[in-house]
């Protein structure tokens, strides 16, 4: 199929942007990297009346400390992310996350914004940000708000995001930095959606307690997953083989897993335990 | 008497492709690429429903938008088409279900068309399309096999009784008293999804229908070009000279695009109605309802056996899984299941009952393979249950009922088995799994705690489609001969002409080799024409069913033969010689022994178009042609036997292939290369079939597969290395003894890998018995036997 008709401006700034935004109305779309938008416009899934095409903004493409969080640019591509140092350095989830997203062509064009706002329940990105309890930036020729990951998706491929309002950028506190992480996903072909994924995060004291964890199972609901409970399970407590069987043994109660071609809740909660096996093991460096 | 050829051997080397350059430069010109002066581009509206009375269609807006220039509907084409044609009638008795181009009062599936608008460009015709207003009354829909043979269930149609639309039994020897008698019977039952081919380029198609002259051109991808015209003939009510069917590139074609599709009849009355050529290309979401469906069956299988392993009887019922309406191939593909169940094995007493299944779904049609996947999983799933019931390796029960040399030409239910050394390749195979060390590289990863397993599979292939009698006999209203046309022109220079198409295969170049081995010229100096019905030969079956390079290549031997005998005489009048003291190699004619008294090629052409006078032989024709009609009394069967190491993840049930090897016998090699291509292809193609890939569709019949992330194709990621060894068992009634090999990795594919996963998991008690063999579906046959093992 082909795309129905859109009218199309390129802004140069971000002021720019957000006033294009504001008077194409309610039928206005952001553009960014368009490995989503692009193909669900072109079988009229997506029919937006009108495109703001982002990728003049370099003002947009960063990768920043400050003084409390990591910040990444909404325009700053997977690829850059994925192989940026201070990333690595500081919060290796979202490059461990990045590296299984498609394939470079498609990271070399994929955008952390455009990623985050179409939200696709089994895309990695969203699933790392609600992990690592980020906040996502919004702006609008009315300002600027922040909400909290957690807050900001609300089921498959839907997001708080209100029309005339473009994501600028995402953080991640900067103290995700102390926690070692893991991630792993199972795709019936090589760098598909995954048909679940687990990603963990273990705090660790000095007396080898783990002061906190983070725990989200991703592609089995419309919103990826944080198990509370497992989380609280291993809060308190050292790293053991029996503490993972026991995070395990929450799962199946923690997950209301969605049933598709690719496998039933049953068959998803038992990836989920698989995964997690590993992701926490690593997280909690048992060898 | 006649001139030695002491050409250097062309045919069995790797020579490079002809079209190699142009395909990797993209220099290729696919039909997107053709555009024509004033061509306008279609688009069909399709049935969102599966089963649904049309009440109305309002199509007043759609025409009303700028840039449209014609809508058409099934109203449109009433009484002035024909039903879609079937060419296959293979059931006694069987109902056809009317179907036209554009449905006319009842929509029998999702995808179906029902009208179909010609505009200025393809974004304004599918714009079009949503203004067309359709009214629908629902029906009781037929899913899938088990609603459709529900007593009492959902009918497709509703004259008929039920949703069979015929029964075909193939029978051979006593069957009832095989299994009476048998010491061992086992019996299973298997599923096959659906699946289709998916080329790379889509199916196209231009019509310009001249409305002066009442030529209908059409540009068409497609592999069998003198069938879509003939076919075209008969739907639309024009005779053949008036139809011209010109093939640009095609970007992989797999058998669906041997089919005859609506959207050439719909293109046609497009351009009729707008006085404009009209362009459809078929979109890839549009691909996944609107190609050619296949593989999906249900097979009901038994073998019976004696203690020791001989295999005494084999009987089965075939459901067909065919869609709401027939195809152009009809039930074809299914009662070559059938046809084909006994498989390489000599079984004294088989019998087959298939029966046509009629669902709301998309019809059934072509796909490399036709019917053999299905077969040979089937036969070889049977050997296995067998082996294990007696407690002997797998291939035990395959030396012991593998047809053996002497008993060649055998005759099977339907077929006549023209040659082949079965045992011998088996033999080769096994020794070559030793000298690999699989069997001691698997017992060593097993004592690591792997589930890692060595899978097995005997098939033979059915090739060379091309005894016409013999096939109209079994019921194919068409032929399957295949002409071809040799020329040397006034420079010398070679043309092959040929109605075969190359698709990505490389016919192109293995015709070359062979019109320039026999004719004595470098390959250098063959060009092949292809693409064009009204400059080309007649190809009765196209480029399908294995049939091009053995059909094509054969055909254009026989022609370059008699052509270089015309060369010889040519050469001995100038020579002043004898045709028997001559001798050519490279295109260079000279007398034995006295190199210097020699003529060329070129010579040759300018006496043949020319300057004739003194040097063509009295009598003779003046030009350089000749043709050869290859009509052969029998098929070819080509076989191979293939081995897998898989392993497999317990857990996630993913199982990943890490080795695998083929030993395949397709009759004498005209390029090592092209074969495996072919075969390495087909085997890629074969594993995603057996793993991934699947058209579902929900209870109500709609699809649930509308990309490639949801109809999984393998990438390369998923494709183990392969070891491949030929043996060359040369055809009987195809002169050259080429034999097919299109199809070998895809029929070879699907029962190696469900040997090696239940090798992998051999502690456990399951049996393989649906494709695709998912990842969800392993998972649930481990939980299952796990189940079943611990309560024992």
């Amino acid at each position: 199929m082909k795309a129905a008709k859109f009218d199309y401006v390129r802004p140069a700034s971000l002021a720019e942007a957000t006033a294009a935004l504001a008077s194409a109305g309610i039928g206005g779309r952001v553009l960014a990297g368009g490995q989503s938008l692009v193909p669900q416009m072109a079988v009229r899934e997506l029919t937006p009346s009108a495109l703001v095409d982002l990728r003049r903004l370099s003002e947009l493409d960063f990768i920043e400390l400050r003084s409390d969080h990591v910040a990444i640019g909404a325009m700053t591509r997977h690829r850059t992310a994925e192989i940026s140092a201070l990333l690595a350095e500081l919060v290796p989830l979202v490059p461990l996350a990045l590296a299984r997203v498609a394939y470079p062509t498609v990271r070399n064009q994929g955008t952390s914004g455009g990623s985050l706002v179409n939200a696709d329940h089994r895309a990695e990105l969203p699933a790392v940000a609600i992990t690592l309890g980020a906040s996502i930036v919004l702006a609008s020729v009315a300002g600027q708000r922040v909400v909290p990951a957690s807050e900001f998706f609300l089921g498959d491929r839907q997001t708080t995001l209100a029309p005339g309002e473009i994501l600028t950028e995402w953080r991640i506190p900067l103290e995700m930095s102390k926690y070692r992480w893991a991630m792993d996903e199972f795709t019936q072909r090589h760098r598909d959606f995954p048909v679940t994924a687990s990603y963990a995060g273990v705090l660790l004291g000095p007396d080898g307690v783990i002061k906190d964890a983070r725990l989200t199972i991703g592609a089995t609901a419309p919103v990826a997953v944080r198990v509370a409970a497992g989380e609280a399970l291993l809060v308190g407590r050292t790293p053991s083989e029996e503490l993972v069987d026991a995070v395990l043994d929450i799962l199946p109660g923690a997950l209301d897993p969605v049933s598709d071609r690719f496998g039933d809740a049953e068959y998803r909660i038992t990836l989920a335990q698989k995964l997690t096996r590993g992701t926490l093991r690593a997280a909690l460096g048992i060898a | 008497m006649t001139l030695t050829n002491d050409q250097p051997s062309i045919i069995g080397k790797r020579v490079p492709r002809l079209d190699a350059e142009r395909f990797v430069t993209g220099r290729t010109q696919y039909l997107d690429d053709v555009v024509l002066a004033g061509m306008l581009e279609g688009a069909v509206l399709r049935s969102p429903h599966a089963h649904a009375r049309i009440v109305s269609i309002d199509t007043s807006k759609a025409e009303a938008l700028p840039g449209v220039f014609a809508v058409v509907t099934g109203d449109d084409l009433a009484g002035k088409v024909q039903p879609q044609p079937v060419i296959w009638h293979v059931f006694p008795g069987q109902r056809y279900p009317e179907y036209y181009a554009l449905a006319n009062d009842t929509a029998r599936w999702v995808g179906q068309p029902i009208a179909a608008v010609a505009a200025r460009d393809r974004y304004i015709a599918e714009d079009a399309l949503e203004l067309i207003e359709v009214v629908y009354e629902l029906k009781p829909v037929v899913a899938n096999l088990d609603d459709a043979l529900r007593p009492g269930g959902p009918k497709v149609f509703d004259d008929w009784d039920d949703n069979i639309g015929g029964v075909a039994v193939l029978p051979k020897g006593d069957t009832d008293k095989a299994f009476a008698e048998a010491d061992v019977i086992v019996k299973t039952s298997f599923d096959f999804g659906r699946q289709m081919g998916t080329p790379l380029e889509t199916r196209g198609v231009i019509a310009k229908w001249d409305p002066y002259s009442k030529n209908l051109d059409l540009w068409l991808s497609t592999q069998s070009p003198n069938l879509a015209r003939d076919l075209m003939g008969d739907t639309i009510g024009l005779s053949g000279d008036k139809i011209r069917i010109i093939t640009p590139d095609v970007g992989g074609g797999f058998g669906n695009k041997f089919d005859f599709y609506v959207e050439e009849v719909i293109a046609s009355f497009l351009s009729l109605k707008a006085g404009r050529p009209v362009k459809i290309l078929e979109a890839r979401d549009e691909s996944f309802v609107a190609n050619a469906h296949s593989r999906n069956a249900r097979i009901e299988g038994e073998m019976a056996a004696t203690k020791d392993g001989r295999i005494t009887g084999l009987r089965a019922t075939v459901y067909g899984v065919l869609g709401a309406a027939l195809g152009t191939v009809g039930g074809g593909p299914t009662w070559t299941i059938g046809g084909l169940m006994s498989g390489p094995y000599d079984i004294e007493n088989c019998e087959v009952t298939i029966k046509a299944v009629h669902t709301n779904l998309p019809p059934y049609g072509s796909y490399r393979g036709w019917g053999q996947p299905k077969a040979t999983f089937a036969h070889e799933r049977l050997v296995e249950l067998l082996a294990k019931e007696l407690g002997v390796p797998s291939n035990v029960i395959r030396r012991k009922n593998l047809i053996r040399d002497e008993q060649f030409p055998y005759l099977s239910q339907v077929f006549l088995y023209d040659s082949g050394q079965y045992l011998a390749c088996l033999d080769k195979l096994e020794k070559s799994v030793a000298e690999l060390g699989w069997e001691e590289q698997v017992a060593k990863a097993r004592a690591e705690g792997r589930s890692v397993g060595i899978g097995y599979c005997f098939h033979a292939e059915i090739s060379s489609f091309g005894p016409s009698r013999m096939f109209n006999g079994a019921g194919l209203t068409h032929s399957t001969m295949d002409e071809e046309v040799v020329r040397i022109d006034s420079s010398g220079g070679v043309t092959v002409l040929t109605g075969l198409t190359s698709m990505g295969q490389g016919v192109e170049t293995v015709l070359a080799q062979v019109a320039a081995e026999t004719l004595g010229v470098p390959l250098e100096a063959v060009t092949v024409v292809q693409g064009d019905t009204q400059a080309c030969p007649f190809t009765g079956y196209g480029t399908g069913a294995s049939r091009g390079a053995s059909m094509g290549g054969s055909a254009v031997m026989q022609a370059a033969t008699k052509l270089r005998e015309k060369v010889s005489r040519v050469a001995a009048n100038i020579l002043e010689a004898s045709p028997q003291d001559l001798e050519i190699r490279d295109g260079v004619i000279s007398v034995k022994g006295v190199p210097a008294k020699s003529v060329t090629m070129r010579d040759i052409g300018d006496a043949a178009y020319r300057r004739l006078l003194g040097v063509f032989p009295e009598g003779e024709e003046p030009t350089l042609e000749e043709r050869f009609v290859h009509d052969p009394e029998n098929v070819a069967f080509s076989n191979g036997t293939s081995a897998a190491v898989v392993e497999v993840d317990r857990i996630t049930g993913k199982t990943t292939i890490l080795k695998w090897l083929i030993v395949h016998d397709c009759g004498r090699v005209i390029n090592p290369t092209i074969v495996e291509g072919q075969v390495i292809g087909g085997l890629a193609q074969g594993i995603g079939g057996a793993l991934m890939e699947e058209l579902v569709y929900d209870a109500d019949g709609r699809p649930l597969t509308h990309d490639f992330h949801d109809y999984q194709m393998p990438y390369a990621t998923e494709i183990p290395e392969m070891i491949l060894h030929h043996m060359e068992t040369p055809a009987v009634s195809i002169k050259g003894g080429f034999k097919g090999v299109g199809e070998c990795g895809t029929i070879a594919a699907a029962p190696t890998i469900a040997a090696a996963i239940e090798a992998a998991l051999d502690d456990l008690d399951i049996t393989i018995a649906q494709v695709p063999m998912t990842p969800s579906r392993i998972r649930t046959l481990i939980t299952e036997a796990e189940k079943k093992a611990a309560q024992a």
